[in-house]
């Protein structure tokens, strides 16, 4: 259903606007009654979130400090968003459990596939929405005492001056471009059971308030 | 994803190799250093901070105490002032190999521990790494790919006419990190690969490990190549200047530096005491990689320096039989032999012996083996096998 809307989109941000874009899924099979689960624990993960400049050539260079400010931002607007919602939270920073840090690592693998499923689908999983973390979660709802976890990637980058004003002087788009999603991932089961992405070849996590909405359009939709 | 960053590394060691060398003398890290948070060298750390932490977790790392004091006293002295900035982790994994990321984290895959002769020969190799993070080769090597795909767009520009690849789909861009992921062990250039080999011989003759150990690493490199042509130790070995220069240059060093004390050190004992607790487990590791040729090669040097270790002898027994080509079973029960006759004989050569004797339909001989073998190890885990053997035999 998003393939070809999504992929259309993608085109028209790369080539020619200046939009950003989401596009949410919910778990397909046994729905979640959302008003039974309202009164229910939200575990923040650590967001894994990573900033670079485009080089001229291209090439997309880490930036540390932009990295820090970034994250930051993310970390404290989807805390407030949540907390604005009446949702109680718990946050997971720093976490050095080697069985947790399987699991983060897993969401990562997990929500690469469903970005990836989107675009190109899989041919007997359609649009299926069923993708699930597992049982290992149990990990992280008996540590932090937590019925969801909510887990936040973003990667974005921003042209170098050099690049800038080679695009401006020929008129054309910078290519840098905003790219992330965050999931809602139930840890009674491993279900993942909301699912949003979002692509924007506009915003700027490195200052406040683009940070904060770049989260609201990231947690657009969040069913809690 | 592969194919333009490979394309953009070789070209970033053709076109900037020259000055690498030198580039790297003017680059030395200050001991205590952290990078100023604004500069690409700080996004570097960043990713290896990233990969550290889940190195840190990864159920690949040796967490025996002794053994990491072990190399991590090596590498604290020959890392000196730099010692209080280095994290070693030792990985478990049969290649001949160790890193030394920017932000100081240093690898040490077992196969290197496994097939070193002794403490000399590990820290000339550890030396080579540390002499990479202390000379900045990485970020040097980031630099290089960041101002070649710049000049490779002023190209593309100029041959295409302006406007065109501006604004290219972001997709398209080489992500540092995933390059760093793929290229980290292979992408320095031959220049830097001979400035870690300099600095780490300088670093670990001044602690006195014999000069002639470091040339002896890569004649061994010579012989085993010649010996076996389709020889490929590691990923290793691709990028690095031949193993011929490299033993050439290695030599001459080091003979113009050994007549001038008479008490080089090798360390042997020290280094066979702190591995012996592994060396089966690596051993097993090693035949486990499915490379028969490869550990052929191996354990053929091991057991010849080492005839009185039946473990390497076992090792090459198994080797031969798993390879299974012309006269490889008689190579193999001449190696399970030649461990049997040894005090620290392993249990399993005497299945080797029964499975070859099976095989050739030598029924006593293949029953009294499996009967020692199950004597000998009682609860073998493959007993139940062993017994239907017998019972068939």
């Amino acid at each position: 259903m998003h393939y070809g809307k999504l992929l259309a989109l993608t085109a028209l941000c790369v080539g020619l606007c200046a939009c950003a874009h989401t596009s949410t899924d919910v778990a397909a099979s046994a729905p979640v009654n959302w008003t039974a689960e309202r009164g229910k624990k939200v575990l923040l993960v650590d967001p894994d979130v990573e900033l670079s400049e485009l080089t001229f050539g291209d090439v997309a260079e880490p930036r540390a400090d932009w990295t820090q400010a970034g994250k930051g931002f993310v970390k404290a607007d989807v805390a407030s968003m949540l907390q604005a919602k009446g949702i109680a939270t718990t946050s997971a920073d720093n976490i050095t459990d080697p069985h947790e840090v399987q699991l983060v690592k897993l969401h990562a693998a997990v929500g690469q596939s469903i970005q990836q499923n989107s675009v190109l689908q899989l041919p007997t999983k359609k649009n299926n929405f069923d993708w699930t973390l597992g049982p290992g979660v149990a990990a992280l709802r008996d540590h932090y005492q937590a019925d969801y976890a909510l887990f936040v990637y973003v990667r974005d980058s921003y042209s170098s001056g050099s690049r800038m004003a080679l695009a401006v002087l020929t008129m054309s788009p910078t290519g840098a471009m905003q790219t992330g999603f965050a999931s809602l991932v139930d840890l009674r089961t491993g279900r993942v059971v909301w699912f949003n992405r979002l692509i924007s070849s506009t915003g700027n996590l490195r200052e406040e308030k683009q940070a904060a909405a770049s989260v609201k359009n990231l947690l657009d939709g969040l069913p809690l | 994803m592969i194919a333009r960053p490979l394309l953009a590394l070789s070209c970033a060691v053709w076109l900037l190799a020259a000055s690498a060398a030198r580039a790297a003398e003017h680059n030395v890290l200050p001991p205590g250093y952290s990078p100023d948070m604004s500069s690409d060298e700080a996004g570097l750390w960043m990713l290896m901070d990233k990969e550290e932490a889940q190195t840190k977790t990864s159920p690949n790392v040796v967490k025996d105490e002794k053994l990491n004091a072990y190399v991590s006293g090596v590498i604290c002295k020959l890392a000196g002032e730099y010692c209080p900035s280095i994290r070693v982790y030792i990985i478990d994994t049969p290649d001949w190999n160790a890193s030394a990321a920017p932000n100081g984290m240093v690898l040490v895959h077992t196969g290197l521990l496994l097939q070193v002769n002794n403490e000399a020969q590990l820290a000339f190799v550890l030396g080579h790494e540390i002499t990479h993070y202390v000379h900045r080769h990485s970020v040097e090597k980031m630099r290089k790919t960041v101002n070649t795909a710049g000049f490779m767009k002023v190209f593309d520009l100029a041959m295409a006419g302006v406007g065109a690849g501006v604004g290219a789909d972001p997709r398209g861009a080489m992500s540092l990190g995933n390059m760093i992921g793929i290229y980290s062990i292979t992408a320095f250039s031959r220049d830097e690969e001979r400035d870690a080999d300099d600095g780490g011989f300088k670093r670990a003759t001044a602690l006195g490990y014999s000069p002639n150990e470091a040339s002896a690493i890569w004649e061994t490199m010579v012989a085993e190549n010649k010996a076996d042509p389709g020889f490929s130790r590691s990923a290793f070995f691709s990028s690095h200047p031949g193993e011929e220069e490299r033993a050439a240059t290695n030599a001459k060093l080091a003979a113009e530096i050994a007549p001038t004390r008479a008490d080089w050190i090798t360390n042997e004992d020290a280094f066979h005491a702190a591995t012996a607790p592994f060396i089966r487990r690596w051993i097993d590791e090693e035949l486990a990689s499915g490379q028969p040729d490869r550990s052929i090669t191996i354990f053929r040097r091991l057991a010849a320096n080492m005839p009185s270790q039946g473990i390497y002898q076992y090792g090459l027994g198994e080797a031969y039989r798993k390879r299974n080509k012309a006269n490889d079973a008689a190579a193999a029960e001449n190696a399970y032999r030649g461990a049997l006759a040894c005090p620290d004989a392993p249990p399993e050569a005497w299945r080797g012996l029964g499975l070859l004797a099976m095989k050739a339909d030598r029924s006593a001989e293949a029953k009294e083996a499996f009967t020692q073998y199950r004597a000998k190890l009682p609860d073998a885990t493959d007993k139940a096998m062993i017994d239907f053997y017998l019972t068939e035999l």
